[in-house]
């Protein structure tokens, strides 16, 4: 009873911190930080440095350019405050440094149909910058770790204030994020874009999660349930004026599409067959996906290696060889294809072929050792 | 089969975990256990541990070499895939560096293939892999990789150090070492 | 410029947790200046960029780098080291190199070098762990080394040696204070923060690694606080050999 009085005692002394955060107003705030926000901004500015030298971004000049554009439309005010970057992976993730850096993935980018829905991911994050959501975010750890760590230490367990210090970079609380949906929102519609398509961005989001299991903090598995957060946007869609708004699908696919082929890449190196049989294996697919990407499908199903995909890959890459003829992988494919059915003429011909096709081949001796093993007759 | 693993096996040991380094010496150099034998460079420690064989001269986060043996069932770990004896060596390859890049802890996006080809083990062809990444610090690291498959399962010979001064100086003695083993 | 140097300062302070205090020696020399004292003649020694991170720790154990203080407690160390002087006051160190002086890729070379050095220190500290018995033949054989990389220095500088310098502080604030009163009473150890400074004397043209040493401090120092980080810092530099090294000095001074 004693040591929990004076437990208490002591968070009462704990000097929380109290003083409301209000949003910027404008971009003279982000000249006027407290002492507080400057820390922040510091290691925002440090993680945007490692981000860098450690080779995470994406170096694509116009693309870059593109997203600018696109977050000066919805943050006109904030123009010089917030820039967009392009991280090199194939994971579905975007986030936001409290100095206004604002980070998306390739593979969110690809997986996106339109500017409208880009558009939905950049506001949302935007509003992380303009409400320092950082700062909020900061402060309530310190003040609950304070409070957990007088708890934990009632109950004999004083470590929990290290590992909520820790998962801070994976996301803002619930609260925070449902602020960041709402105020995103009035963005978009600001902006001109159509609004219906905020919950489409999060309906194929849900897909992909409920499709590939994916249980790991992502962009969106750690803010409000998916389907929360859908409903919730379907009702701010309902009360809106359903005027269309600008879409801009060709726009952005004549910047984006050219990711397509290195996503699916990217997924296969990783061993990551599902992401690809997720996007590819649908009627619609290849209007948005060029003709070689039969290849890549043939290799999902290669690498899956369930009953009948051996035949359903051999059916992509041949596909892929009637409507790429060009593209030298598939080649490849069929040659391993061959050697290991046993047809080593085939076999030999299709690596023949892949070689002239692609001289510059980096698995070139691979290629030349089965055709030493082919000629043996190994 | 993370690329940090030497600095996991650092902090298990300040944990307090049971770890027993022994210096290689000239009667101590044939190695042999139920999957594999080898001979050992004379001079560097050695140590067992569930992940197998780990050799280092100066310290596991300035070289290190290590055997590797795993069963092909769930071969690797990270995603998922087994191995098999009929496995082609590109196909080995494909599956390491897939494990590879899913185990990566931060800091490794920039890791670059530098050379990827048909290398033997034993007398049995599987893959050689060099590779390079940068640490957070951006300090350059660089590893060799050699895999083969055989009825028993998979086995991986590594050896990491970084770029400045010691990848290249203790490199023949790894060389030297693949060279010993008997599958 | 700051280097992540969390998986170093867990080692330090693993080491602490091991050993208790720093009881253990932890100034390390080059095994051919323990054979020969004189056998490695130097004459221009620098202090090359220091490094320091210093951060506030909140009640609950959130830490956080405030740039300012780094700034203070940087500039702290730099001058007390280059006033250190030996019994015979002869100026050991009187030059330190400011990296806008070096063109971008000289810059990159000594990022990376510093960034080894954090590596290699934390391997050395490694072999001479207690439970380590194994390895302390490379405390008796001390011979690490981060390669010729920055010879450049000495070409270009006429730069012999350098002086790394590595360090980290943690300050706890009032809260975080009142939480470990509070926890004493109750019997739990609550951190409150520690200082940590790494140095190596490092030979330009070889890279070898001469002289090695860190001291760590828990609650009592503050890098901010010039004589506080002085006394720090005198600490530190105990056991340095630059005397030894200076050529034409007698090898004997500063024994």
């Amino acid at each position: 009873m004693r040591n929990t009085l004076l437990v208490l005692a002591m968070m009462l002394l704990t000097a929380c911190e109290s003083t409301p955060i209000r949003p910027m107003q404008g971009l003279d705030d982000t000249r006027s930080l407290s002492p507080e926000e400057r820390r922040l901004w510091h290691s925002a500015g440090e993680m945007d440095e490692k981000l860098e030298n450690a080779d995470y971004l994406y170096e694509d000049v116009a693309l870059q350019a593109y997203l600018e554009t696109v977050m000066q439309r919805i943050y006109p005010e904030y123009a010089d405050s917030i820039s967009v970057r392009i991280v090199d992976s194939p994971s579905l993730n975007a986030f936001a440094l409290p100095n206004g850096s604002i980070y998306i993935n390739t593979g969110m980018l690809s997986r996106l149909e339109n500017e409208a829905q880009v558009a939905t991911v950049l506001a949302h994050e935007g509003v992380h910058f303009t409400h320092k959501h950082s700062l909020q975010q900061r402060r309530s750890q310190k003040n609950s770790t304070a409070f957990s760590t007088g708890f934990g230490m009632v109950v004999g367990i004083p470590a929990l204030g290290d590992l909520i210090a820790l998962s801070s970079i994976y996301g803002f609380s619930k609260e925070l994020e449902r602020e960041a949906d709402a105020e995103g929102f009035k963005r978009l519609q600001s902006a001109g874009y159509d609004v219906s398509q905020a919950p489409v961005t999060f309906e194929f989001l849900l897909a992909e999660v409920e499709a590939l299991e994916i249980d790991e903090p992502y962009f969106f598995s750690t803010h409000p349930g998916l389907e929360e957060r859908i409903q919730s946007f379907r009702e701010l869609v309902e009360q809106h004026d359903k005027t269309n708004g600008y879409q801009g699908t060709e726009a952005y696919r004549t910047q984006v599409d050219k990711l397509q082929l290195e996503l699916l890449a990217d997924y296969l190196e990783l061993s990551q067959h599902q992401s690809v049989l997720l996007i590819l294996d649908r009627p619609d697919a290849f209007n948005r996906y060029p003709p070689s990407a039969w290849y890549h499908l043939g290799e999902a199903y290669r690498l899956r290696n369930e009953e009948g995909d051996t035949d359903r890959s051999v059916s992509a890459y041949r596909k892929a060889v009637q409507q790429a003829p060009e593209f030298a992988p598939t080649y490849r494919a069929l040659g391993m294809y061959y050697m290991k059915n046993n047809e080593p003429v085939l076999a030999d011909n299709y690596f023949n072929q892949y070689l002239e096709l692609h001289p510059d081949a980096t698995d070139r001796d691979y290629i030349e050792y089965y055709r030493s093993g082919l000629k043996a007759g190994k | 089969m993370k690329l940090l693993s030497g600095a996991i096996v650092l902090i298990l040991v300040l944990a307090g975990c049971a770890t027993t380094w022994i210096k290689v010496d000239d009667a101590g150099r044939s190695y042999k256990n139920e999957h594999y034998s080898s001979t050992l460079p004379t001079g560097w420690m050695r140590l067992e541990s569930d992940d197998g064989l780990v050799l280092s001269k100066d310290g596991i986060l300035l070289q290190y070499i290590s055997i590797l043996f795993r069963p092909h069932k769930k071969a690797f770990e990270e995603i998922e895939k087994d191995s098999s004896p009929a496995m082609l060596p590109s196909e080995l390859a494909e599956l390491t560096i897939a494990e590879i890049k899913a185990g990566q802890d931060e800091g490794l996006p920039s890791l670059r293939i530098l050379r990827n080809e048909p290398a033997e083990i034993a007398g049995h062809t599987g893959f050689g892999i060099h590779l390079q990444y940068k640490t957070a610090d951006g300090l350059r690291m660089e590893m060799l990789l050699r895999g083969v498959v055989n009825d028993n399962g998979f086995y991986l010979i590594k050896y990491s150090a970084p770029t400045l001064h010691y990848f290249n100086r203790d490199r023949q003695v790894y060389e030297t070492l693949v060279e010993s083993i008997q599958l | 410029m700051s280097h992540h140097r969390g998986f170093f300062s867990l080692l330090l302070i693993s080491v602490l947790a091991v050993t208790g205090c720093a009881s253990t020696p932890s100034s390390k020399l080059h095994y051919t200046i323990k054979q020969d004292p004189g056998s490695r003649p130097l004459e221009q020694i620098v202090l090359l960029p220091v490094d320091i991170d210093v951060y506030e720790m909140s009640a609950g154990g959130v830490k956080e780098e405030v740039p300012e203080w780094s700034s203070t407690a940087e500039n702290n160390v730099r001058n007390a080291l280059l006033v250190t002087k030996d019994a015979g006051n002869t100026c050991c160190i009187t030059r330190h190199v400011d990296s806008s002086s070096l063109t971008p890729d000289e810059q990159e070379i000594l990022e990376e070098h510093l960034a080894f050095f954090n590596t290699v220190a934390a391997n050395a500290l490694w072999t001479t762990l207690p439970v380590n018995t194994a390895w302390h033949f490379k405390a008796e054989h001390f011979d690490y080394t981060l390669g010729d990389g920055l010879s450049f220095l000495k070409t270009k500088y006429d730069l012999d040696a350098g002086l790394i310098l590595l360090g980290e502080d943690v300050v706890s604030t009032t809260g975080r204070k009142t939480t470990a009163f509070v926890g004493a009473m109750l019997g739990v150890a609550v951190p409150l923060g520690h200082s940590i400074l790494m140095v190596g004397l490092v030979d330009f043209s070889t890279g070898d690694l001469l002289w090695m040493n860190h001291e760590v401090s828990t609650g009592s120092t503050d890098l901010r606080d010039p004589d506080s980080c002085t006394e720090m810092a005198h600490r530190l530099m105990q056991g340095y050999p630059g005397t030894l090294l200076v050529k034409g000095s007698n090898p004997q001074a500063g024994n």
